[in-house]
């Protein structure tokens, strides 16, 4: 097998004006090296979506310009690491640097160098390459200016949003090969398998049907894998060599090369009265995408999607509220941003749970009094729903379930609010003077996958001995849901999960499913897995039916009075068949058929789950030091089908989001050039230092799925940065814009509360 | 190429070897240091010396108020020596700071000086300590002050066939109060924005004597020549305290980085050097 490595970009923008390959390709054990001037020109976008694609196509395999420190600019295959590596660095290249953007607030400025001139780009809805948008967003709900005139108060504030990293352990990996068929295969490590198949077959000029994508067990996502990242690169080189190519990321590639969460520059205007209700509100994004387009518009879509949906204000708002988001989506001449667990809420949130937190102190309000007195509440309807769907037709969504106020009620009492909250005593409780305790909190809620959109497929199929094989599209990156899964299929056809041998995204031999995002897999697959199995169970009825009257030993039996437990087919009269008999019977006895069922499921809603975020902490109000010391959140996300897998991820996406409130964040030299390239001067927190976590599940039964559940996987990312930005202006009066909370600019805000 | 590793027995074979290989070779003890930098910065050392099997280098030992800690001696055993408390208490928490658990159980407190980081928390002690760094090589054997010893970032006066044996330095006194914080991105495994360190010792209301350091803020660790001097005889007083942190953050020259700004060093400064003499002067009046 060949070893594939890229050449990446020194420089953040240049043509290439010459490339000479020549020395790299007579360097022994050398089986190719590709430019651009060897593939074809096909312009397309990365970003692992549904069709039509919602954002802009604005990237080729390899092209002869480069647009960010870091960007590809030739493939080597050859037999080692060493000799690839070495490889590289005989390869010739004079770039034409250009002018460059680092910061977005300059990428729409007049005259400003423009990043993509290819004319070979696709515009989707408002992208103007002319002016870097990538994408721009406007929606209105309701009246905005009449709602702020109602207002007696108007509260604007401007927040900022670090880019970070997802940090999955494994790294991007993918191997390619062409099978006796003559067919490429592609073996990767992907959250969206058929995805990669739709999207690579015209940049490979390939049809559709010679590829084939299998997802193998994997480690790890969190939406950098939402991506068709390093696939075409082996896929390009096998198809130039004939051979089997592997390509690794390297930890550094992760930093420098792959795709992290949009950094934002957030503004905000709210209008609320006197009593605390609020009459409009206003949210603009700048949001950075980095050199390229992908998830541009939907990350962003989805920052107003679910932060500006919270809080539509009370009384007659809640019938009729006033909300605008407006974002453009700007390109610089940075590594992509892109799909990272949250999607754009994470942003959201810390924008809009900072900015209550604000208002409820201008107004001498309780925070959490004034957060529940505007939330959303069960029958209303999802204001965003009627307003904005990624570009497609807009449906009313009514909400269903909302536990919100069991949350709050229940995680108070876990983090003992009312015996912390504004008690100077408490506050003083450390054995420093200089240290104060604090403690805060966020509400959020998100989406349970896209509405009328994402759909999963699976297939069951009953063998002899009374196993079945369940295949589903669904990809388990390592979330355990083949796990799942297999536990709704064994619950309806009354077997214990081992009697099921599962197979899952392999485009091959799966049914399709969109893949694992927008936390869909448990509510989506699932339904389509509960479905499959539920006509299964019909026909093994209608064949339990069938034998038992044959046998003549008891009362006619009609299927529907059958009860499918233990592995087998229960009569109303005590009589049963083993699921063994009704495989053998079915198989090669009588009548024979194979009981196999196919389902897919799209969801005409997606039912958001609710939490609140807890957070205490320990700062330090002279150096800026923030220490959290522990984490509640409590979650309606409907019924927890299993609790080990469902708390895992809580505890997991709180891992993450505390870096995003206290340490992490990648930043760029004034060439553009990324300054944090590996896991030390990345931090990411590791499990001895994490705070004590506590999960609450608040169980809501959503009526819209056949086993009551709402998603898990990404609210947990939403409210940790804001509640421990909310507790540290509880512990000391500063207020924190822009996270994480760094000691310096903890400090820096303590110096701003002393002069104010 | 093929690399050559040597792991002798005795420090006598070592020299040996190290006298034959001169700076071909690269000295190996915890690897803490040494292996991130072979894999991070490519490095690849013709010849690895690993003075893991030394054994005579790994003691704390003791003669009258002398100590000597061999330069095998890991910050874990520093930070669970039952006498050091008592006798260097600084350095006892600043290894106890040092990086996670594992990188305690490996690091030693030689890789720390030969590293001559000037964020090093171990070497940050023993400047307070006015340790000497025993050097040997096949030819030679001296001692030199820590303050000499280190030069720049990385950058030690050891020649290529020296080893570093250990350091020696005296027990304080049993009225000498001691402080050592850092401040970094996050409470482990990070490398400080600025730490500070400080011994103290008061008689009749006044300062008797006075040492502080500062790490992070400056190429090297750094002493505080002027703010000891102004110490020295002052009467203990809040306004004295005050005057001396002033003067720590007037005096040090931090620099911008990735890791933290001018300003804000400079604030940190003031802060530790405030904070430490409170408590050290806390802590000597109550004992
Ligand atoms: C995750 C992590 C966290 C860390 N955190 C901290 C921290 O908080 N504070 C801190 O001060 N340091 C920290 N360090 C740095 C490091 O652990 C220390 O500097 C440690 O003391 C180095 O010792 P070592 O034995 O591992 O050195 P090695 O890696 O073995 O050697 C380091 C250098 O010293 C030379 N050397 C070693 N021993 C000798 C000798 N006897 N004679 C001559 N030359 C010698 C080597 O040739 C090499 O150049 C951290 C490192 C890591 C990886």
């Amino acid at each position: 097998m060949l070893i594939a490595k890229v050449l990446h970009s020194p420089v953040a923008h240049a043509r290439i004006k010459n490339i000479d390959v020549s020395k790299a390709k007579s360097l022994p054990g050398v089986a190719a090296v590709l430019t651009y001037k060897d593939l074809p020109r096909v312009v397309y976008a990365t970003a692992g979506q549904s069709d039509p694609m919602p954002g802009p196509l604005d990237t080729f395999s390899l092209d002869n310009k480069v647009r960010f420190v870091g960007d590809r600019v030739a493939f080597v295959a050859a037999e080692t690491e060493e000799i690839a590596n070495q490889a590289l660095k005989l390869i010739n290249v004079e770039y034409e640097e250009l002018p460059f953007i680092i910061d977005p607030r300059s990428s729409m400025s007049d005259g400003a160098v423009k990043i993509h001139d290819e004319p070979e780009y696709v515009v989707h809805d408002l992208s103007d390459p002319n002016k870097n948008v990538a994408a721009a967003i406007r929606i209105d709900i309701g009246d905005l200016d009449n709602g702020f005139s109602e207002a007696d108060q108007i509260i604007e504030a401007e927040y900022k949003v670090p880019k970070v990293h997802q940090a999955h352990i494994e790294p991007h990996v993918s191997i390619s090969y062409w099978d006796e068929n003559d067919r490429l295969v592609i073996r990767t490590s992907t959250q969206v398998p058929f995805h990669v198949r739709r999207i690579l077959a015209p940049v490979l000029g390939l049809p559709m049907k010679r590829i084939r994508v299998i997802k193998p067990r994997i480690g790890g996502g969190f939406g950098s894998k939402q991506e068709v990242l390093i696939e075409d690169v082996v896929a390009h080189l096998t198809i130039a060599t004939k051979r089997p190519v592997r390509y690794e990321y390297t930890r550094e590639e992760e930093f420098i090369a792959a795709r992290s969460r949009h950094p934002m520059i957030i503004k905000l205007k709210t209008g609320v009265k006197n009593d605390g209700t609020i009459t409009a509100n206003e949210m603009y994004a700048l949001s950075d995408t980095g050199a390229y387009g992908c998830h541009a518009l939907t990350v962003t879509g989805n920052t107003g999607h679910k932060a500006m949906a919270l809080y539509t204000g009370d009384g007659k708002y809640r019938k009729a509220p006033n909300i605008r988001f407006y974002a453009d989506i700007v390109y610089t001449n940075t590594p992509p941003s892109g799909a990272y667990r949250g999607y754009g809420a994470p942003q959201g949130f810390w924008a809009v749970e900072r900015h209550m937190e604000t208002i409820a102190a201008k107004l001498g309000m309780d925070p959490i009094q004034f957060r529940l007195k505007n939330c959303l509440r069960a029958g209303e309807i999802h204001p965003f729903s009627i307003a904005w769907s990624e570009g497609r037709e807009p449906k009313p969504e009514y909400i269903q379930t909302i536990g919100i106020e069991q949350c709050v009620h229940q995680g108070k009492s876990a983090i003992g609010w009312d015996q912390k909250y504004g008690k100077q005593e408490w506050r003083d409780s450390t054995d420093k003077p200089y240290l104060k305790r604090g403690i805060g909190m966020a509400l959020m809620m998100h989406g349970t996958a896209i509405a009328y959109l994402d759909m999963g497929g699976a297939s069951i199929k009953m063998n002899e001995d009374g196993s079945f094989n369940l295949l589903v599209g669904a990809t388990d990156l390592g979330t355990g849901s083949d796990t799942v899964l297999t536990q709704m299929a064994a619950e309806v056809l009354g077997v214990p999960v081992d009697d099921f041998i599962v197979y899952s995204s392999d485009t091959d031999f799966t049914p399709f499913d969109k893949g694992a995002y927008a936390s869909s897999t448990t509510y989506i697959s699932g339904a389509a897995t509960t479905h499959a199995a539920a006509k299964v169970a019909e026909r093994i009825r209608v064949r339990a039916a069938m034998i038992l009257n044959d046998r003549t030993d008891g009362a006619p039996v009609k299927p529907d009075e059958i009860i499918l437990k233990d592995r087998r087919a229960h009569a109303s009269d005590g009589r049963a068949v083993t699921y063994s008999e009704i495989g053998h019977h079915s198989l090669h006895h009588k009548d024979q058929e194979q009981i196999m069922a196919v389902a897919s499921y799209v969801s005409p809603v997606s039912p958001p789950p609710f939490a609140a975020q807890f957070a205490e902490i320990v700062m330090d109000i002279e150096t800026g030091q923030v220490k959290v010391e522990k984490l509640v959140m409590a979650v309606d996300a409907g019924r927890i089908v299993n609790p080990v897998t469902a708390s895992g991820q809580i505890e997991g996406g709180m891992t993450q989001a505390l870096g995003y409130a206290v340490c992490e964040e990648m930043t760029y030299d004034d060439k553009g050039a990324p300054v944090e390239r590996d896991l030390v001067d990345y931090h990411i927190f590791r499990a001895d230092e994490m705070p004590e976590l506590e999960t609450i599940f608040v169980e809501t039964f959503e009526s819209s799925h056949p086993f009551g559940v709402k998603a898990v996987a990404e609210i947990p990312l939403d409210g940790v940065a804001p509640a421990v930005a909310n507790a540290i202006y509880n512990a000391s009066g500063a207020m924190l814009y822009e996270n994480p909370a760094t000691p310096d600019r903890v400090w820096k805000a303590l110096q701003k509360q002393k002069i104010n | 190429m093929d690399q050559v590793y040597i792991r002798p027995s005795h420090l006598d074979d070592a020299l040996e070897a190290l006298n034959a290989y001169g700076d071909r070779a690269h000295i190996l003890a915890g690897g803490t240091d040494l292996l991130v930098r072979m894999r991070h910065d490519g490095i690849y050392p013709e010849v690895i010396l690993d003075l893991g099997a030394l054994g005579e280098l790994r003691k704390i030992s003791r003669d009258g108020d002398d100590i000597h800690l061999g330069a095998l001696v890991t910050h874990r055993q520093i930070e669970k020596d039952a006498m050091l408390a008592g006798e260097a208490g600084m350095l006892v928490s600043a290894c106890h700071q040092v990086g996670s658990v594992q990188i305690r159980n490996s690091g030693t407190i030689g890789g720390n000086l030969a590293n001559a980081s000037p964020a090093g928390d171990a070497v940050l002690a023993l400047y307070l300590l006015e340790a000497a760094v025993h050097l040997q090589s096949k030819h030679r054997d001296r001692w030199v002050p820590v303050g000499e010893f280190i030069t720049a970032p990385g950058q030690t006066t050891r020649r290529a066939d020296e080893i570093i044996c250990g350091v020696r330095f005296k027990r304080l006194p049993p009225d000498a109060a001691v402080f050592f914080e850092k401040v970094g991105q996050r409470q482990a495994v990070t490398i400080s924005k600025a730490s500070a360190g400080g011994i103290v010792r008061i008689s009749q209301g006044c300062f008797q004597e006075c040492r502080l350091a500062l790490g992070a803020v400056a190429p090297t660790i750094i002493r505080l020549p002027e703010v000891e001097a102004a110490l020295a005889g002052s009467p203990v007083s809040p306004q004295v305290i005050d005057r001396a942190a002033a003067l720590a953050a007037a005096t040090c020259h931090p620099i911008d980085d990735i890791r933290s700004t001018v300003a804000y060093r400079r604030h940190l400064v003031q802060v530790l050097v405030h904070r430490g003499l409170a408590a050290m002067v806390a802590s000597a009046q109550s004992a």
